[in-house]
């Protein structure tokens, strides 16, 4: 954790929240005031400014700025902070403007705590409360690693890392053995090639994670079905509050309702379509006709039907095609018997597989935005800014070794390692050392 | 100290290989009252392996050694009979001095040097057991006719001494090196100490006769024309310089090595202990690169006046019959004899997590470790580690806090770093991928990084000493110098030298950090560069050329530096710390670090942890 870098983080907990607060602590604070803010403020003073990024100057929110100076920061060192709406996309913004800032970088996790301890912010009175924080802190750091270890995300950024550990072994066995026949004449006309395929594989994953542009704007969920089946009731149960208006008469809900809430980060919005049949009035027919129109740009429609209504008088089947579906049918308190059921069997009003329900929700959001299990929000964030890191020293690598300087080459490499390995485990000597041995007939 | 009276001593080093040799000359150095007492004296400074010293990584510890004074630079320069400078091609950071040495001269040398240091004892003798002190520290050596000597500190140097064991094929027979007995009785006191050990396995090529070496036709490899030194103290090489010749293995010698595998000691399931992947037997090599159709040997010459030859790259524990059949199948050796065969040698060592940074043990006060004994391999490694142990043991009963080298100062601080933290799960070599700050731990500033601090420990002698003052003097006069001289693009661009028409005046200091600008393209504006000496100008061109790495790295340097000066109390009790997981004490009490900037390296520490015992380090403090 090199104390000479500027470091970042969201500080207050996970997005979306009502306010976010991006701190910034180090050297290069100031200068991140005047990219972003324009100013700097007078310490500890409160200004409302807007707040551009750093490189286009494209307005990312209009929030608090306040600068802290070394005698007053909880760090010990220059400090800014930025109070800005707590939306996915606006931290995501600030992110990724100061990933475009020379010398600073996210900061890893507990490193703000780190730094005021090294700096002599933190007293003895205060090491208690803090001990219980940093319990936290470790108990976090563990789950969101172990997290990332499952799944495809390790299986993908493993791919990468072996692929820089081989890339290393070639180039240090070329500077470390070049008294070896095998290796004393070494054109790296190999090496050059695998430099360049990895920043091309980099630059995908980098890419990928900039195509949230549905995590940004959110998914949308249509709720269709025939009238009276519980379809604002399902809401209700999701919302967990009365948000919508519901009523047991057949065709209360005339208008399309939206709600809104987060499924493991991702902002989702659910409309609630009046229940499609035969309009008896006009406004019904709008209406109708609205929830037709939404649930054919849905990202996600919800088909919910009557457990007692089987099967379900439904003839728009058409809403039902070129859109991910989920089958719910409500009301399984009313039936005893369990009989198969041709979808997800719930009742809004006992909670029964309502879990199961918001779990294939997830799935399917999580599969729509191209979000990979634990990384969202700040997170991901972390994610592409180290892999930007490390395509610039690959790019730097690549540019030293057509210059023939190995070792600086080598150097950079080096560095790769180090960013790629805050999100793939570290890459270590030995691990270098274990692919060379293998890779090379080595020693006399 | 004032331990002078017939059996008593401030510093005893147990062994008279490279790391016993260079810490009893550097305790000497020092001033302490040293006994260096070792089977047999006309073994002391043997090269038991290859008759070669340096090479890459390697140079730069001999190059370390010589900055603090040492004497293995010095030696190897009154031997060589081939200097190479390894990775010439590339860049400096990565260059390596190495040197064939003649075995006799060589030993001739370190003999000479150990014998003109006044307060410096030899003597010949088998040390069976340690004496220890009520509460378990080494108070001194016992050995096999009876005789006591007692000291204040002890440094144990043993190398592949302690319960040797030679392979040679189905053969098997205890001993330290050919033809001289392990110490038995030493090992079986050291494992009372209740200390962690293992064992390792190296192995040597059989040696060959020159005169029944067919030379004629062999290709031959010469050495550097303008050859390079290890030490300050010299200029150019002392004696006649030689060519090695090179032969192969073929698919012949393959062949007949993958029939009979089963007669190596390494394949017979008569070796468990692990070799270095690095320095594989030639069994090791076609097994594992049975793709490889030739390997290169090289034949090198023991000596100016010796007649036995050094078949480098055929280490083997094959029977004698085999090796002969191996050898005489290729180019050029039809007709060799074999003077002695090559053997597996399978030995104890201490798992090095057992020393502190200083090489002391950390359960046994006043013992030194150096050498193979911690798990390393190559006469390099160990004398390092041997001038470090010197050190410190003076250190140690001179009530001075130790001196330890951190991963930024030297190589010598990388090695001693990774052993102590690490441990040796294979015999430990120095390759210059091991130092994070590579570009800055050169050959050519080692005495920069080392000298001074020797100087205020007492073990750097005057001579050295100066020799590194005139150094100096002349880089910062030159260094004056460049940096009143200065042009515009303009100006450069008529003497051929083209940069960006920017229109900024740069010194010439400057204009040696672009890639592509050396001195030969300033001696052409200012031709009187050309009288100022040679060494000099190629140091500060080589400090020019890294100066825009050597600021990023000095930024890494600083941040590592600012955690290795955290140190953590040796009895620091991590299951007091109440935040941290049990993994994490229990990891942490395993490998008991001795600064943050170690517990930061330790596999499954968290930052979170570290935090932790920050926070509760401070508490104790206050």
């Amino acid at each position: 954790m090199p104390l000479s870098e500027t470091i970042y983080a969201l500080s207050s907990g996970g997005a979306p929240s009502a306010i976010g607060v991006v701190r910034v602590t180090g050297k290069k604070a100031k200068k991140t005031l005047i990219l972003m803010a324009g100013k700097i403020p007078e310490p500890r003073r409160m200004e409302h400014l807007k707040i551009r990024d750093a490189e286009t100057k494209e307005v990312l929110d209009v929030g608090l700025v306040v600068y802290f100076s070394k005698s007053s920061s909880v760090t010990g060192e220059e400090m800014a902070e930025f109070h800005v709406h707590g939306s996915r996309a606006v931290i995501e913004g600030m992110f990724l403007s100061f990933s475009k800032i020379e010398g600073l970088r996210p900061a890893e996790p507990g490193e703000f705590t780190k730094r005021a301890l090294l700096n002599g912010k933190i007293g003895i009175t205060e090491v208690e409360a803090l001990a219980d924080l940093i319990d936290s802190e470790t108990e976090a750091q563990r789950r969101r690693a172990i997290q990332q270890m499952q799944g495809g995300l390790s299986k993908k950024y493993n791919f990468l890392r072996k692929k820089l550990i081989s890339l290393r072994a070639e180039i240090e066995a070329s500077l470390d053995f070049s008294d070896e026949e095998e290796l004393s004449d070494v054109s790296y006309a190999g090496q050059k090639e695998k430099i360049f395929s990895l920043i091309r594989q980099i630059n995908i994953e980098i890419k990928k994670g900039h195509q949230g542009k549905k995590l940004r704007e959110g998914i949308k969920i249509a709720l269709i079905g025939p009238p009276n089946v519980g379809k604002s009731s399902l809401i209700n149960v999701l919302l967990k509050e009365k948000r919508a208006i519901v009523s047991s008469e057949a065709g209360t809900t005339r208008d399309v309702i939206e709600a809104r809430l987060n499924l493991k980060g991702i902002p989702v919005t659910i409309f609630d379509t009046a229940g499609i049949r035969l309009a008896r009035s006009d406004i019904e027919k709008e209406g109708i006709k609205r929830a037709r129109a939404i649930a054919k740009k849905a990202d996600i429609v919800v088909f919910i039907s009557d457990v007692l209504e089987n099967p379900p008088c439904f003839k728009e089947q058409d809403l039902l095609k070129n859109t991910k579906t989920i089958n719910v049918i409500n009301k399984i308190d009313l039936i005893k018997n369990k009989r198969k059921l041709g979808g997800i069997a719930i009742s809004c009003k006992t909670k029964k597989g309502i879990s199961s329900f918001v779990k294939a929700l997830e799935f399917l959001a999580t599969e729509i935005t191209g979000v990979e299990e634990g990384l969202v929000g700040p997170n991901r964030m972390r994610h592409i800014v180290n892999l930007k890191e490390t395509e610039k020293s690959l790019k730097t690598s690549l540019k030293e070794l057509n210059n023939n300087n190995i070792e600086i080459s080598a150097e950079f490499l080096r560095a790769a390692s180090v960013s790629l390995g805050r999100i793939v485990g570290t890459i270590g000597v030995e691990d270098v050392l274990d692919q060379l041995f293998k890779g090379f007939c080595i020693g006399k | 100290m004032k331990n002078n009276s017939k059996n008593f001593f401030d510093i005893i080093v147990v062994g008279g290989g490279h790391a016993g040799c260079e810490a009893a000359a550097a305790a000497a150095r020092m001033g302490a009252i040293t006994l260096l007492v070792t089977q047999d004296v006309s073994k002391i400074g043997e090269m038991s392996c290859n008759p070669a010293i340096g090479g890459i990584g390697k140079g730069h510890l001999v190059k370390e050694i010589d900055a603090l004074d040492g004497i293995m630079a010095r030696a190897a320069d009154e031997a060589g009979i081939q200097f190479r400078l390894l990775n010439r091609s590339r860049g400096a950071a990565v260059r390596g001095n190495r040197c064939q040495a003649d075995r006799k001269l060589y030993k001739k040398s370190i003999q000479g040097m150990l014998s003109s240091e006044p307060s410096l004892k030899i003597y010949s003798g088998t040390v069976i057991e340690f004496i220890k002190s009520t509460k378990g520290s080494v108070k001194g050596v016992k050995l096999e006719t009876g005789e006591k000597f007692c000291s204040e500190a002890t440094i144990l140097t043993t190398g592949t001494f302690l319960n040797g064991m030679i392979h040679i094929g189905t053969k098997a027979l205890s001993a330290g090196r050919a033809d001289e007995p392990s110490s038995i009785s030493l090992a079986r006191d050291l494992r009372s100490f209740g200390l962690k050990m293992g064992r390792l396995k190296t192995g040597t090529p059989p040696r060959l006769n020159k005169k029944s070496i067919d030379w004629a036709g062999l290709e031959g490899q010469k050495g550097d024309e303008n050859p390079e030194m290890f030490s300050v103290y010299n200029e150019k090489p002392k004696n006649p310089q030689i060519d090695c010749k090179l032969t192969y293995t073929n698919k012949e010698i393959h062949a007949l090595i993958k029939n009979n595998i089963q007669k190596s000691a390494m394949y017979s399931g008569k070796i468990s202990a692990k070799g270095p992947r690095y320095c594989p037997s030639i069994e090791d090599k076609i097994m594992r690169f049975s793709d490889r159709d030739r390997h290169q040997i090289f034949l090198e010459p023991e000596g100016l006046t010796d007649d036995t030859v050094y078949p480098n790259g055929v280490s083997t524990s094959l029977p004698e019959q085999v090796q002969k059949k191996i050898i005489n199948l290729m180019p050029g050796l039809e007709k060799a004899k074999i003077m002695r065969p090559g053997y597996a040698i399978e030995y104890d060592f201490v798992d090095p997590r057992e020393c502190l940074s200083s090489l002391e043990l950390r359960s046994v006060s006043n013992l030194f470790l150096a050498g193979q004994i911690n798990g390393t391999t190559g006469y390099e490694e160990a004398a390092a580690q041997g001038i470090l142990a010197g050190i410190n043991a003076v250190l140690k009963i001179s009530n001075k806090s130790s001196l330890v080298l951190d991963r930024s100062e030297a190589y010598l601080g990388v090695m001693v770093d990774d052993l102590v933290t690490r441990g040796a799960p294979e015999p430990y070599r120095m390759f210059t991928s091991r130092a994070e700050y590579r570009l800055w731990l050169r050959a050519d500033n080692a005495d920069q990084r080392l000298t001074k601090k020797g100087k205020d420990l007492g073990v750097v002698s005057d001579k050295r000493w100066k020799f590194h003052v005139q150094k100096e003097k002349k880089l910062e006069s030159t260094y004056n110098v460049l940096k009143s001289l200065s042009l515009t693009p303009d100006e450069a661009y008529k003497f051929g030298i083209n940069i960006r028409r920017d229109g900024v005046r740069r010194s010439s200091l400057d204009l040696l950090s672009f890639p592509d600008i050396s001195f030969a393209n300033l001696f052409t504006v200012w031709p009187s560069l050309k009288s100022l000496d040679k060494k000099t100008l190629s140091q500060i061109e080589i400090e020019c050329q890294y100066s825009v790495y050597l600021d990023r790295q000095k930024k890494d340097i600083n941040d590592y530096k600012k955690d290795s000066n955290l140190k953590i109390p040796l009895n620091f009790d991590y299951f007091d710390v109440g935040s941290l997981s049990n993994e994490v004490k229990e990891v942490l009490s395993k490998a008991k670090p001795e600064t943050i900037a170690q517990a930061n390296a330790v596999p499954g520490v968290t930052p979170a942890a570290i935090n932790a015992i920050i926070i509760y380090m401070r508490r104790k403090v206050a």
